[in-house]
Formats: C-alpha cells, sequence, structure tokens
C-alpha cells in the first residue's frame, strides 16, 4: 500500500521482454520498465529461445530495481504479484515466474498467475478509465490472431483465431522474403509506406461465408511466388511494393472481420490488443471502417501494445478482485489457451 | 545463522536450510525435472521445518552448474530474486564441487551428461582435485582414472545413467575397482549445497546478487553456428 492504494507488480518475460511495472489500484501506471533483446536477437533472424532464456535471468533483477525505483516504491509497498504463466517460449516463462515465486515467498506478497492474451487486452483498460467488460476484441500479435468477446475481466471466448500463420508470423515471413530481416512487423509496415499498396493484387483469404477464422498462408505463399517469377525473370523487385501490397491484403482481410463481428453481435465498440496492434496501416484501416460503421475503436498506445509488465499487472489486479489468487506451486504453461 | 540453499541442476530439484552449527534439513521434489512447480514450496517447507523466519536467514545459495540449462536457470533465478528482496548476500557453488561435501575418503567421479559421449565431469580425493571441473569428453575422464589408478572409484551423477556401460568395460579392461552409486544417492542435492555455502560463509566468500551467474559451460547452439559463421 502507498497513501491507501493498492500496488500490483507485473512481470512479463514470455518472449524476449523483459519488463516489469508498479500499478497503483489496477489502471495507474506508476513505472513500466521494459528491456527488450531485439538487437541481439536479429543477428538471429528471429527469437533464439536458448539465447533468450539466458538474457531475462540477467536482465530481470536490474529491471525489478529500476521499476521500484522509478515508480518510488519499495518492494514493501506491493500488495500483489501478477506474472505471465503463458502462452510463450517456456525457458522465457520460467525466468518471469520464478522471480514472481521467490518474491512472493521471500515477502509473503500474494500472486496471481496470467494469460499473457488476458494481459494484451488488459492494456486497454489502462488507457482507457472507463472501460469495462463485455465487448468485442481483436488481438494480433506474433503468435496469435483472434477475434474473442471479452465476457468479463478473467474470461473471454475465442470467436475466431487463424488456421495456420499468426498475422505477425506471416509478416516475419514475408520480410525474410523480401530481406528485411527481423523484426518483420515494424520493418514492413514502415517500407510500405513508400510502396503502392495496390501494385499487386495477393489473395485475400475470406474463407467459408460468416467465418471469423484467418488463414495467411496463401497470402505469404503468393509473395513467395511473385518473388520467385520476378527473379526468374530477371525483374528488378519493388520490395516497398510487396510491403505495401501484402499488407493491404492481409489487414483487409482481418478489418474486414472484425467489423463484421461487431454487426453479427451488435456491438458498438471494438478492442485493439497486441504488438501488431501498433500497426499504422492497421490503425488507418480500422478508424476509417469504424468512424464508417459507427463502431467505437479503442486500441492502446503502441508503449502497451509491445509486451509489457503493466497490462500483467492490471490483468492480475481484476483476477486478484475475483478471488483468483495462485500459490507457490505456479507452473509455466507455454500453450497456455485464451 | 542460517543458509537457504537450492539444488536444481539435475534430475531432482532440492532446498536445504543450515545453521551455523552445521544442523541441516532437506526437501526434495522426486518428479523429475519439475522444479520450477515445487522449487519454492520446498524452501517453505525447509523454512517450517526449522521453525525460523525468512528474516532470520543469512546467506541464499546456489548450485550454479554445470547440469540442464533450464535446472539451471530455475534454482539462480529463485535464489537471486529471493537475495535481492530479502537483501541478502549470495553465494555460489559449483555443482560438481559440491560432490566434495560427501567427504569420502576414496577417489569420486562425478559427471552429468552432456550427450554425444561429453560430460560435465571432475575428479576429487578428498580436498584434492584430481581433475578439475569442465567439459570433457567421457574418454578423457576415463583415461585418466586409467593412468591414476586409484585403489577404487566411485562414480556420480546422471553421467552413469547414459554411460554405464562404457564406464564399466573401460574400468573392467585395466581391472581397476569402481562403482556406482545407487540412484537415490547418486544425483547432486541441496545439503550438500548448503554444506559447501557453509564454509564459504564463514570465509567471507559472498557475493552480490548481481555476481550470481550460471556456469553453463557451454554457449548456445546458435550462438556457436553464428561464432564459427556457419548459422
Ligand atoms: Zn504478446
Amino acid at each position: 500500500m502507498l497513501d491507501g492504494r493498492h500496488l500490483t507488480m507485473g512481470i512479463e518475460t514470455s518472449c524476449d521482454e523483459t519488463a516489469i511495472a508498479i500499478l497503483a489500484d489496477g489502471r495507474e501506471v506508476l513505472s513500466n520498465v521494459i528491456s527488450s533483446q531485439i538487437d541481439i536477437h536479429k543477428n538471429f533472424g528471429g527469437v533464439v529461445p536458448e539465447i533468450a532464456s539466458r538474457h531475462h535471468l540477467e536482465n530481470i533483477n536490474g529491471v525489478l530495481d529500476e521499476a521500484l525505483a522509478e515508480a518510488k516504491v519499495t518492494i514493501d509497498d506491493i500488495d500483489l504479484i501478477g506474472v505471465a504463466y503463458g502462452p510463450g517460449l517456456v525457458g522465457s516463462l520460467l525466468i518471469g515466474v520464478a522471480t514472481a515465486k521467490a518474491i512472493s515467498f521471500a515477502k509473503d506478497i500474494p500472486l496471481v498467475g496470467v494469460n499473457h492474451m488476458h494481459g494484451h487486452i488488459a492494456a486497454n483498460y489502462i488507457e482507457f478509465k472507463d472501460l469495462e467488460p463485455p465487448f468485442l476484441g481483436l488481438i494480433v500479435s506474433g503468435g496469435h490472431t483472434n477475434i474473442v468477446m471479452v465476457n468479463d475481466y478473467d474470461s473471454c471466448e475465442v470467436l475466431g483465431s487463424t488456421r495456420d500463420d499468426a498475422i505477425g508470423e506471416a509478416y516475419d515471413k514475408v520480410a525474410r522474403v523480401i530481406g528485411l530481416g527481423y523484426p518483420g512487423g515494424p520493418k514492413i509496415d514502415e517500407l510500405a509506406k513508400k510502396g503502392n499498396k495496390t501494385a499487386i493484387n495477393f489473395k485475400r483469404v475470406y474463407l467459408e461465408k460468416g467465418c471469423l477464422d484467418f488463414s495467411f498462408s496463401g497470402t505469404k505463399t503468393g509473395v513467395l511466388n511473385h518473388v520467385n517469377r520476378a527473379k526468374q525473370k530477371g525483374d528488378d523487385i519493388n520490395t516497398a511494393d510487396i510491403a505495401a501490397s501484402f499488407q493491404e491484403a492481409v489487414l483487409e482481410v482481418i478489418v474486414n472481420k472484425a467489423i463484421s463481428a461487431a454487426k453479427m453481435l451488435n456491438q458498438d465498440a471494438l478492442v485493439v490488443a497486441g504488438g501488431v496492434a501498433a500497426n499504422s496501416r492497421l490503425n488507418d484501416m480500422l478508424s476509417e471502417r469504424c468512424k464508417e460503421e459507427g463502431i467505437k475503436l479503442y486500441k492502446p498506445s503502441p508503449i502497451l501494445c509491445t509486451d509489457n509488465g503493466a497490462m500483467i499487472g492490471c490483468a492480475a489486479y481484476y483476477k486478484m478482485k475475483k478471488g483468483e489468487i495462485s500459490d507457490l506451486s505456479l507452473d509455466a504453461y507455454p500453450g497456455l489457451e485464451i | 545463522m542460517y543458509i537457504l540453499a537450492f539444488e536444481t541442476t539435475g534430475k531432482y530439484g532440492s532446498t536445504a536450510l543450515i545453521d551455523d552449527g552445521g544442523n541441516f534439513c532437506v526437501h526434495k521434489s522426486y518428479d523429475n525435472f519439475n522444479h520450477l512447480k515445487d522449487l519454492t514450496l520446498l524452501a517453505d517447507t525447509c523454512i517450517k521445518d526449522m521453525g525460523i523466519k525468512k528474516e532470520d536467514l543469512s546467506a541464499i545459495a546456489v548450485s550454479v552448474g554445470p547440469g540442464s540449462f533450464t535446472g539451471i536457470r530455475i534454482g539462480v533465478t529463485t535464489a537471486r530474486a529471493i537475495a535481492q528482496v530479502l537483501k541478502l548476500p549470495c553465494i555460489e557453488i559449483g555443482t560438481l564441487e559440491s560432490f566434495k561435501e560427501l567427504e569420502i575418503n576414496e577417489m569420486i567421479c562425478p559427471i552429468i551428461n552432456a550427450r554425444r559421449g561429453q560430460v560435465y565431469g571432475a575428479i576429487y580425493k578428498g580436498e584434492e582435485e584430481v581433475l578439475k571441473a569442465g567439459p570433457y569428453m567421457l574418454t578423457e575422464i576415463l583415461d585418466i582414472l586409467k593412468e591414476k589408478k586409484p585403489e577404487n572409484v566411485i562414480f556420480y551423477g546422471d553421467g552413469i545413467d547414459a554411460y554405464e556401460e562404457i564406464i564399466s568395460e573401460n574400468m573392467n579392461e585395466v581391472g581397476l575397482k569402481f562403482k556406482f552409486t545407487e540412484e537415490e544417492v547418486r544425483h547432486q542435492s541441496a545439503e550438500l549445497v548448503a554444506k559447501a555455502a557453509l564454509k564459504k560463509y564463514v570465509n567471507g566468500d559472498l557475493i552480490r546478487v548481481y555476481d550470481v551467474h550460471p556456469d553453463y559451460m557451454r554457449k548456445p547452439e546458435a550462438q556457436q553456428k553464428l561464432d564459427e559463421g556457419k548459422l
């Protein structure tokens, strides 16, 4: 407690960001420290799990000190520890979980295990102080592409998911094909601004009528074929046009499906979450379509879209409010479902 | 004075608590590689067993490897976080060195399986280091034993599980007397870490949280490939 306010520490290590935040009363961010390993993993063209795990271990104590110092609190002020225990890379998750459990044990602070994906949704509670469930959610990230109905702070129902690649994976693969390297998402987004989005008509995959699932592998293969054909003919490859056209194709499907879900379910709001929510073109398309359709759009600022401790702390706070406390037997679940 | 000690580098995770008189309690998990789930619970049991409070702890000790990379990380991460929030010094113990605390007067050879004919191993006779802890080919270690011709050699560690036959053949070939320890006492365990830590504590051999590092003894495979230009 600090001046009568409840303090939550949120710990997040599910992929390549070591992150710890301190929140007051669940929604106010006092500190949000993120130590990224992107510079290390880009040498390998993607996240190397063993290396990520080693770096999390070396980073986490410093991140913890920094998070407390920045919030101007001490560990004795903390009332609750939230930690992402899945989904994610097992070697990465375990550093956060082991740290959270160790602190909980040493200082007798209650512990709550949080689903990383619920954390992404919770980022919106921090950004928009009045937002409350139920609402329709769109989760777009490196490992996930989902349309969900968020029924409560701790529960959501999946209405649609990808049948092959997640949107972030598709971006990474296309980035590799056109020589952009890792991380693919931000690089394609940047390059696409210089390209013509109607230059190449890549396939838009909608699957069965009324279906909210996604499939991106066909579009990704389309890019691969386009590049190979051009190489065979000795044509110049305009990577900016490819980036813009690819991005337009996949984002158009995502936006159309999210809007039709809102109409089907009579929802007047759409809440976007996940790393890819920081994509500028997705933002433009969603803003435009939601305005046309009279749907209110919620999207966290970029710092809350990437993996961070604040979103985990917020989700933990609401789980605690529902009485869902974990104990010291908490384990990591790399394949945890939404 | 109390030291809490962790051992998670092998197949069974364990925690021990030792006082300045050398009295200790130890709790083990007999589930294979369930360290993350069990470790803090085992620590909690130790604290309750000895009837102390966490504020009574004087230092946190941890076995830093070699061994299972994941196991090493669970122990080191747990130890570091506890020491950090309780503002305690740490004590690093090498997994192989901890076997010296068995205080056996014969030659002992702890070996940890590192696959493809490789082990992390050492050879000790009492306090004497016949072979320093490190990554070796199993055959290198066996050759040293053959050359030293001790009266008897006792093997420890999960290297036995992997290489029992090869070791037996080699020892029999030169008529060396040897013994494989039973499963229950074969593996690294936290009371050995605690005993080694007590000695270091008495000698003032304490380090800060940030100076506790895993001793993997091997780079990640991807890093090796990158360094060799083969990525
Ligand atoms: Zn994420």
